[in-house]
């Protein structure tokens, strides 16, 4: 059995050594130190427990960095099983810390790669303590044998997604959870304000950041459908122009990556990936189809364009179910197939199909906005142009007129991206501080 | 890699043993050293900065003199003749006695005594007497058991009930937290006694929040419900305890009732905690400084001990006073709180004249002699001391200030001269503890960078200029080599077989004589033999009763025009000023909280996180508003160490006055207001 970390959450008292231990240990710079600690209840409101929960990487049984990474970067030390990133390897493209709920792979930002928490197999191997449990003052981390244990999953900070942490908690003592204290009793109305202001952690993803692969979405649908248009009608597409967007397209999302002279190791993990599977079939798409475009008697090349759109499609929708997402839903309106299958029976007249489509896609989008909080009207005035900008080309269709199939592309990619914008700031990544918060305005509103 | 054994010099209660690791030359992860039972298990983030510290891009590596408002490197020599001709110059235009010699404790260590030592061989000077921290309730202690001795840190897993009174070990002894979860897992209580809720608190069993600074009328209350339900150790008193029938009329008159309005602790926690401490045996005490930093705080402190004395409570394992355990102090030949004062009768030429409660004013107002110079080592005035821009207006009244350290600080900015300092890796030095007893050496590891002169090395090359001969500084100064500082510490050492600096260099050793349960042998040092709940000695000294009478402290006075408590509490960022300038540490507090407790900020209508300025008659304070729902309504916080060119220091609120005894500075007592704004 190997061994992990041991967190008993009535002895540390939030004092940091360890964070600074590691960081000095493993020469991070402060603040991407591979083990953070996460203060429940930081306010101190009365009757409810305030205490830190000291994470890093759990080097789980069933790790989803293992298996997303796109570059094979991560792998399991079959000897000591502990999880190690592979510098040398390593892209810098950080989904890692998209697929991972406990927030522990960590961005360097000088060397453009990731990094996390190693055990401090290099002490380990000497019969030495990883730094963090030897400079524990108060003995609440510890290393020891991991058996199989179960954690309470209502421990604030700890997310459980049966990804079987090596890695154990001891829970705070029934008897102990907090003082009792005669405090002045607060109004509703300010633990309301509070619990409002609290919630201000910050996403991983969010649309500010991740607008490129907005982008580079969008502009995969457009050209997977025109490819169709092309292979099924005959319409005539430029190719340069369809090689520069396509080729484009894949420079652009990866203008991001912290080493990107190593970006073709993105596509080294095929067997497990999504991210790498999306990167290959999408070079397939944009191969095959230039091939098409330049010899347009090579048909197969065409209908292998259309398919590997489509699976390149599917692909991406993939990549956003695989994150450790607050809704990791994987049947949605901006879903990128379901969009490409509605352009592509849109540009080549397949009546039913795209309107099966449409009425399948305002049905999720109003489902998913039914999902949220009420929110006053003006808000709904983006879902009301969403939804009119995909009616708009159903109807138009019928209306011959030059320039109607022009504007109907333009609704068609202003609705999309609403939708796709919409998902961005929805998806969510979860992790402690995120479930901390989650679990604190819970308890805050039983109060 | 090299692991070599050294020890901490803060000024703080751990005072832990490092295992330093030198990598290629470099400090690098420091460990616990396990040879310290109170501190083996681990070491603080602020410990671990050390490898930050010392290499810091900021630090000063050569001497630096200020010429038209800026900082100027200068060579050694050119620093060194430049305070001989200013020495000299007030030698001779107002006498040695203009020039204020202020050391401080930034750094532990028995080599520090050379400073005064070099005073003494070129004429003497004017220095302080009392001290910032802790004299109050040395002397609080002194006057009622005798000696500040304690019980092992360890020694707190034995008790049935520990109440942590005014401290908050979590952050400031942090090691203490093992022992005391120890015990509670064991089924012992925990009661912790603060207008916040601290750290420490959190695994309590209760909090009790009196109004600051009323702690004193909370004790009594809980004597009187003691001695009322008769749990008091009647046979202890009669051995031990003098003044019981006179303490038990006193408290009389302190019903719950009445403590209850006085202190703002609802009737209810003072019947509990009374039962609690009637009820279970042994019961520990464990009393913070900042409580005792108030006008009538001598006399809180008594009456906290008196608790103790009367369920005998004193003397066995897992019970008793725990405040300050000189008993490493083994090199001291005045024992504090005594080494504090002014001696009866001025004797050789060092004039123990400044109440370091109010150094700002005397700078400004003192004629006889006049303050014309200062030099300043391991302290930071500036924002350390009461008052900071009346220190600021003093500092600049002067003729000239030598400032030493291993930062620009708030005070070092003030400089006219600024002398390189040492970090602990950079000169051996054998420093004692206050909260266990061990005798640690603090060991040379690396060679100062850059033009850094350990402050000896100062001292020595000073003395030279100043025409002091070789002999006159033997067993004074030692000689600006590793060597003639290793015999230096030996001398010291001579007295005790035991101890030897070879030793010393594997890892800690016990103080001679030191043991884990203080007072076992009720032996008292005070003038009766016994636990003085009454003393004539507190009349005599300090002109205060000679029972522990509650006073209401001087600044409730000030509630009208500031309505607010104003409270400076110590973190684990920072011992005082020292180490919010490090990025390992800054990364969690950047920037100045203002703690306010929600219903008080909606009724200034003061939103989290807004901007907000803390101000009263002497200065003012911006932050960031941030709610404690924990912290007593009336109160607010900004915590200690804060330099002012962070954005402010607490200290600007601050007043300088002497507490009821033991020269200490009631410089918590601060009333201000706080407004919208910054």
């Amino acid at each position: 059995m190997a061994k992990g970390f041991k967190i008993d959450l009535n002895k540390c008292v939030g004092c940091h050594a360890c964070v600074v231990a590691c960081s000095i240990e493993n020469g991070l710079e402060p603040g991407e130190s591979w083990r953070s600690v996460h203060t429940y209840n930081r306010g101190e409101v009365s009757d409810i427990p305030h205490f830190h929960l000291s994470l890093s990487c759990n080097h789980c049984s069933d790790a989803p960095c293992i298996k997303q990474c796109p570059a094979k970067a991560i792998s399991r030390n079959s000897d000591t099983g502990i999880i190690e990133i592979d510098e040398l390897k390593c892209v810098g493209c950080k989904f890692c810390t998209w697929v991972c709920p406990y927030d522990a792979p960590k961005y360097k930002e000088q060397a453009g790669v990731m990094g996390k928490c190693t055990m401090c197999s290099h002490r380990v191997s000497e019969d030495l303590e990883p730094a963090c449990v030897s400079v524990c003052p108060t003995g609440a981390l510890e290393f020891e044998e991991i058996e199989d244990q179960v954690i309470n999953p209502d421990i604030p900070g700890f997310p459980q997604r049966g990804l079987s942490p090596a890695l154990k908690i001891k829970d705070v003592d029934p008897s102990r959870l907090y003082p009792e204290q005669y405090v002045n009793p607060y109004p509703d109305e300010l633990l309301k304000l509070y619990g409002s202001s609290v919630d201000d952690t910050s996403s991983k993803i969010s649309l500010k950041k991740e607008w490129v692969l907005l982008v580079f979405t969008l502009m995969f649908t457009i050209l997977g459908g025109l490819l169709s248009s092309a292979v099924f009608k005959g319409v005539q597409l430029e190719p340069l122009l369809f090689g520069i967007a396509g080729i484009g397209g894949m420079a652009l999302s990866s203008v991001h990556l912290g080493k990107k002279f190593r970006s073709f190791r993105s596509i080294f993990n095929l067997g497990s990936s999504w991210l790498s599977r999306e990167i290959f079939f999408y070079s397939v798409f944009i191969g095959s189809s230039l091939l098409y475009l330049f010899f347009p008697d090579m048909k197969a090349a065409g209908y292998s364009a259309v398919f590997f759109s489509l699976i390149s499609a599917y692909s991406i929708d993939m990549l956003y179910h695989s994150t450790a997402s607050e809704n990791p839903e994987l049947f949605h309106s901006s879903q990128i197939t379901l969009s490409l299958l509605f352009l592509i029976f849109y540009l080549n007249n397949f009546i039913f199909g795209f309107t099966f489509i449409a009425v399948l896609k305002v049905t999720l989008y109003i489902k998913r906005h039914i999902r949220r909080e009420a929110r006053p009207l003006k808000y709904l005035f983006l879902p009301f142009l969403r939804i009119l900008f995909l009616a708009l080309p159903v109807v138009l269709i019928f209306i011959p007129s030059p320039w109607f199939p022009v504007l109907s592309m333009v609704f068609f990619t202003l609705g999309e991206i609403i939708d796709r914008s919409e998902f961005y700031i929805e998806l969510d990544i979860i992790t402690p501080e995120k479930d901390m918060e989650k679990k604190f305005q819970i308890a805050l509103k039983k109060k | 890699m090299k692991i070599l054994t050294s020890a901490c010099p803060r000024d703080c209660y751990s005072t832990c043993s490092f295992r330093v690791s030198l990598r290629d030359g470099r400090i690098g992860l420091i460990e616990p050293h396990p040879g310290n039972k109170a501190t083996g298990e681990g070491v603080c983030l602020k410990g671990l900065s050390y490898a930050e510290r010392v290499y810091h891009p900021d630090r000063i590596l050569h001497p630096l003199k200020k010429t038209d408002g800026t900082f100027k490197r200068i060579s050694w020599d050119e620093a060194l003749s430049d305070i001989e001709n200013n020495i000299r110059d007030i030698h001779k235009n107002y006498g040695p006695g203009s020039i204020l010699y202020y050391a401080a404790t930034g750094t532990k260590g028995i080599l520090n005594g050379v400073g005064k030592n070099f005073w003494e061989k070129t004429g003497g000077c004017s220095t302080t007497y009392g001290d910032l921290c802790w004299p109050t309730g040395l002397e609080a202690t002194r006057l009622t058991l005798g000696d500040n001795i304690h019980n092992a840190p360890w020694d707190i897993e034995n008790a049935g009930l520990i109440i942590m009174w005014g401290k908050n070990g979590a952050e400031t002894n942090v090691h203490q937290m093992k022992y005391i979860e120890k015990a509670q897992s064991k089924g012992s209580k925990f009661i912790v006694i603060d207008p916040r809720r601290t750290e420490s608190a959190a695994r309590a069993d209760m909090l009790i929040s009196p109004k600051p600074g009323s702690d004193g009328a909370l004790a009594l209350g809980i004597a009187n419900l003691l001695i009322k339900k008769d749990h008091v150790d009647n046979k202890f008193i009669s051995n031990n305890v003098y003044g019981y029938e006179e303490f038990r009329t006193l408290v009389e008159k302190y019903s719950p009732e009445v403590v209850s309005e006085i202190t703002d602790v609802p009737e209810v926690q003072i019947y509990e905690i009374a039962e609690m401490i009637g009820k279970i045996k042994p019961v520990t005490i464990s009393a913070g400084f900042g409580m005792q930093r108030y006008s009538n705080s001598g006399q809180t402190m008594r009456s906290m001990i008196s608790l103790l004395a009367i369920t005998g409570n004193i003397g066995i394992p897992g019970g008793g006073w725990v405040y300050a355990n000189l008993q490493s102090h083994i090199f001291d030949e005045v024992k504090d709180p005594l080494a504090f004062y002014p001696p009866e009768k001025q004797a050789g030429n060092i004039n123990y004249s400044v109440p370091v409660a109010s150094v700002a004013e005397t700078i400004l107002t003192r004629k006889d002699p006049p303050v014309k110079m200062i030099w300043v080592e391991r302290g930071n005035p500036i924002t350390q001391n009461p008052d900071t821009n009346l220190m600021i207006k003093a500092f600049r009244s002067l003729n000239y200030v030598v400032v030493i350290d291993q930062f620009l600080t708030d005070t070092a900015r003030e400089a006219d001269l600024v002398l390189p300092s040492k970090t602990m890796f950079e000169q051996s030095d054998i420093i004692n503890a206050y909260w266990h007893s061990y005798i640690q050496l603090k060991q040379k590891i690396i060679d100062p960078p850059g033009e850094v002169k350990p402050e000896s090395e100062i001292y020595y090359l000073l003395a030279k200029r100043m025409g002091i001969n070789n002999d006159e500084l033997k067993g004074k100064i030692p000689e600006p080599n590793d060597e003639a500082v290793e015999n230096f510490l030996k001398e010291k050492l001579k007295k005790f077989p035991g101890i030897t600096l070879g030793e010393l260099k594997k890892g800690p050793l016990p103080a001679p004589g030191s043991k884990d349960v203080a007072f076992d042998d009720l032996i008292f040092k005070t003038p009766s033999g016994k636990i003085e709940i009454y003393s004539e000695e507190a009349v005599e000294r300090w002109g205060v009763d000679e029972l522990p009478q509650y006073k209401e402290p001087d600044f409730y006075k000030n509630k009208e025009k500031y309505p607010f408590m104003f409270m400076t509490p110590n973190t684990k960022n920072r011992i005082h000023s020292q180490f919010g300038n490090l990025s390992h540490i800054s990364q969690f507090a950047s920037g100045i909280s203002v703690f306010i407790n929600p219903i008080d900020a909606s009724e200034k209508n003061i939103r989290e996180k807004e901007d907000v300025t803390v101000f009263n008659d002497r200065g003012e304070l911006k932050g960031k508003a941030v709610f404690d729902f924990g912290l007593k309504k009336g109160c607010i916080v900004v915590t200690n160490g804060w330099w002012l060119s962070e954005g402010g220091c607490v200290n600007s609120l601050s007043e300088g006055k002497e507490t009821d005894m033991g020269y200490g500075a009631a410089f918590h007592e601060t009333m201000v207001n706080i407004k919208r704004g910054g």
